[in-house]
This record gives C-alpha cells, sequence and structure tokens, in this order.
C-alpha cells in the first residue's frame, strides 16, 4: 500500500483491507513502515504499543541487522491483535502484525548512508525485506500488505521489491492525482535503477532483473450525489485509466463518524463499523483484491 | 449641438417608453437574462425573447438554439485531435466568437466525464485545455512515460 502523497487513506485501507480478507479466511499478515505508527494503534492501545512491542517487537529490529551475519528472525516480530482474534475465530481466517517503530525515520535515512559508504550494500539493503518475507515462517500467509509511510524513501523501496503487487490509494483531486505521475516515476527509475546495478552484483550471486511492479489505484475519500462522484473529482476519477493506470471499480467514500472512531476500539470498520453502506463497500474493494492477487503467479 | 448626457437622457426616455409597453412576463425575461433589447437600424428597439432552451420560451417567441451554426461533434473533433494543452488553447481561442458559453457547456458534456461542464466561460475553457490534452501531456511529463505499457 503505497502513495508518497500523504492523508490519502493508505492506513485506513490496509487495516480495512487485512481485517477484510481474514474474515473470508485468509490468513494475514500487515507490516507497518510508517513512523508515524497508526497502523499498529488501530490494532494495539497506545499503551500496548509502547509497552510491549517498542522494546523489541517492530520492524525496526529486523531493519537493524542489514550487513550482520547473525540477528533476529523476522517471525519473530509477528503480534496478534487481541481484540481480533474472538471476532476472526469462526472465520478461520487470521490476522497478525508486525508493529512500527516510531524510529523507522532514522531507519530510512541510516539505510541510506550505508549505501552512500558502501554501494556493494545495494541488494542488501534493497532485499532485505523480500529476504525476510522468504523465510519459511512465512509460507503459511496468504497475503502480506505493507502500509507504507508517505514518502519513497528506502523502506519504501524495500517494500515495492518485496511486492507483487503496488496498491495505491489516491484522492480524486488534482494533487493527489499528480503525484500518480510523481510516484509512477520514481517507482520505474528505481526498478530500472535495480536491474542496470545487476550487472554489477558480485559473480556466485544469480539475481533476476526486478520487473516492474503491477500498480493499481484505489480512489478513497471519494464523495456522491446521487450515487454517482460529484463532477470535480468524476473528472479525476476518470482520468486516470485514461493514462493506462489501472483502477479499482469500487470508490471508497469519506465519512470521518464511520473511519474516525475505528481505530481508538482496534477494530476495523469492516468488521465492526456502524456504516452498512460503507461496510458493503469495503467488502466489494476485498473481492476486487482477491480477484487481482489471483491473477499472480505464486 | 446635442450633448451626449442630453442623448443619453433621450434615449433612456425611450428605453423606460418601451419597458413600459412589455408584459411582466417579457420584464421577468429581461431581468433573468432569458432575454435581450437588441439594437436595430431604424428608430426602433425591440425586446427578443428568451433564447436558451434549457429554460424554455413563450410560444411564438423567436428562439434559436444555444449551439446554433456550431457543430458540436466536429468541434469536440477537432479538440481531441489536439496534441497540446497549448493547441486546445489556440484552438478555442481562435473560435472564440461562435464558441458561446451554452456551446461550451454543450462541447465540455460531449467530451466526456474528464471534463468539468461547469463555470463561465474562462472557468470552460480551462475546463476542457484541462480534461482533454492538458492531462495527458502533465502526466506524461511528471511520470516521464512511467504509465505507458
Amino acid at each position: 500500500m503505497i502513495n508518497d502523497k500523504g492523508g490519502v487513506g493508505k492506513t485506513t485501507l490496509t487495516a480495512n483491507l487485512g481485517a477484510g480478507l481474514a474474515a473470508r479466511g485468509k490468513r494475514v499478515l500487515l507490516i507497518d513502515l510508517d513512523p508515524q505508527a497508526s497502523l499498529t494503534v488501530s490494532f494495539f492501545t497506545q499503551n500496548e504499543w509502547l509497552r510491549d512491542l517498542l522494546p523489541g517487537k517492530t520492524i525496526k529490529g529486523w531493519y537493524d541487522g542489514v550487513g550482520k551475519t547473525a540477528g533476529k528472525s523476522m517471525a519473530e516480530l509477528i503480534t496478534m491483535p487481541p481484540r481480533l482474534t474472538q471476532i476472526l475465530a469462526p472465520t478461520g481466517g487470521s490476522l497478525e502484525l508486525i508493529a512500527a517503530h516510531r524510529d523507522l525515520g532514522e531507519v530510512d535515512i541510516e539505510l541510506a548512508a550505508t549505501l552512500m559508504l558502501d554501494p556493494s550494500k545495494f541488494f542488501a539493503v534493497h532485499e532485505r525485506l523480500r529476504v525476510g518475507l522468504s523465510e519459511p515462517d512465512f509460507t503459511n500467509y496468504d497475503v502480506v500488505l505493507i502500509d507504507c509511510a508517505p514518502n519513497f524513501g528506502m523502506l519504501a523501496r524495500t517494500a515495492v521489491a518485496a511486492s507483487d503487487l503496488l496498491v495505491v490509494p489516491t484522492r480524486p483531486d488534482y494533487l493527489s492525482t499528480a503525484g500518480l505521475d510523481s510516484l509512477g516515476r520514481k517507482v520505474t527509475g528505481w526498478t530500472d535503477e535495480y536491474n542496470r546495478r545487476l550487472g554489477g552484483a558480485p559473480k556466485g550471486v544469480r539475481r533476476r532483473p526486478l520487473e516492474r511492479r503491477p500498480m493499481v489505484v484505489v480512489f478513497t475519500m471519494v464523495q456522491l450525489y446521487n450515487g454517482e462522484p460529484v463532477e470535480g473529482q468524476r473528472s479525476y476519477i476518470s482520468r486516470v485509466p485514461q493514462l493506462g493506470v489501472p483502477t479499482f471499480d469500487t470508490l471508497i467514500r469519506d465519512n470521518k463518524s464511520v473511519y474516525g472512531p475505528a481505530p481508538e476500539h482496534g477494530v476495523p470498520v469492516i468488521l465492526g463499523g456502524t456504516g452498512r453502506s460503507h461496510v458493503r463497500e469495503l467488502r466489494e474493494l476485498v473481492s476486487e483484491l482477491l480477484i487481482r492477487l489471483e491473477k499472480i503467479p505464486a | 449641438m446635442t450633448q451626449p448626457v442630453e442623448i443619453a437622457s433621450l434615449v433612456l426616455k425611450q428605453v423606460g417608453t418601451l419597458l413600459a409597453k412589455l408584459t411582466p412576463d417579457q420584464l421577468d425575461g429581461l431581468l433573468q437574462s432569458r432575454g435581450q433589447l437588441v439594437y436595430h437600424e431604424g428608430d426602433v428597439i425591440v425586446p427578443v425573447r428568451a433564447t436558451r432552451s434549457s429554460q424554455g420560451g413563450t410560444a411564438g417567441s423567436r428562439t434559436k438554439p444555444p449551439n446554433a451554426g456550431v457543430d458540436i461533434d466536429a468541434v469536440v473533433a477537432a479538440i481531441r485531435a489536439c496534441a497540446t494543452g497549448a493547441e486546445v488553447q489556440a484552438y478555442l481561442d481562435s473560435h472564440n466568437r461562435e464558441l458561446t458559453v451554452p456551446t461550451l457547456r454543450a462541447v465540455a458534456k460531449a467530451l466526456g466525464p474528464t471534463v468539468v461542464s461547469s463555470g463561465n466561460k474562462p472557468d470552460l475553457k480551462r475546463n476542457i485545455i484541462a480534461g482533454t490534452a492538458g492531462f495527458r501531456e502533465r502526466s506524461d511529463a511528471m511520470s516521464a512515460g512511467a504509465w505507458r505499457t
């Protein structure tokens, strides 16, 4: 889940898609890469995060191990949101999380500095998350959703390298759709750089070129009038597919009274929300995502 | 020689006389911009009734469609053929006279949902540019063709 523009609903969608997939019987892992830790505190209370997770159970622990021979397994960082266990029990699905650390911003800078000092660590840094997710403990998951911070820093690049599909939540307005172009350029530029460097990789290490990651845009914070997006938003919604960018058909509406309180209760709207129509459109989005995921080769 | 102020005073007196002969409906039409006063060579000022088909006209009134003389499909095709926002701008400017606000609105609607079809004339022109070649041009510049497959 990526967009280097902030405030577009990435975290809300990650939480709801994750919970919605779990409710369909999927085994889901969420990874919070945003130092604001909004995804983490959507499932854990601030006190639980500070007391139980920050000392040693955040994704920072995994990135701290870059370049070290022995370190933690990423599986040791997995936690189970307590308030969802009972809700998801009848579904056969599960939702687990690797929490964010508030110092992830510093991790981003340290990783960039590591590469400046020692460019030979390019692949060790960029593939850090992909390597972690290839551990045997992670083969049990059906879906891993990674919530990126609103930038295209080192952590976001590791997320792109580890992903099969980039879901880009976007508001239907000028700045957000302009941000899509900027994101497309950054991802493509980075992919090209990765593949260029493959030629200089150490002998004996075989790596395949990185294919351009498929992207799909989901429009969030949509305002409807008579069941249709208002004209000012409709124009932006209809322009994006014309640029060749795939989009989800489902539009996610704006409603602060529905989405605002959910994180405080630790249960996403899709599992316990009050707005029935909002739950319905979130479920439709889950269905669309499942169809796209099924098309991705295992 | 009659002074301009005196001429204006005489004209206003004539206009006042004319307005006094109009029906309340005709006066309302003028007030709501559904009708207009038109100058003809000669010595009379003739009121012409509503020209906005969407608001309807009174029976027997002289009406003309909002896009009279303008082939909307041809305008749409010409705009779609433009490769850049500047070309769209040049086209709209070169046909400024016939592209009235109602016509521009019809063109904006015919161009599809990428174009916002509300606003005054400058807004509509800007919307048509932004919703056609403008957004593609901007996107290509910003994304460096990242979305092209």
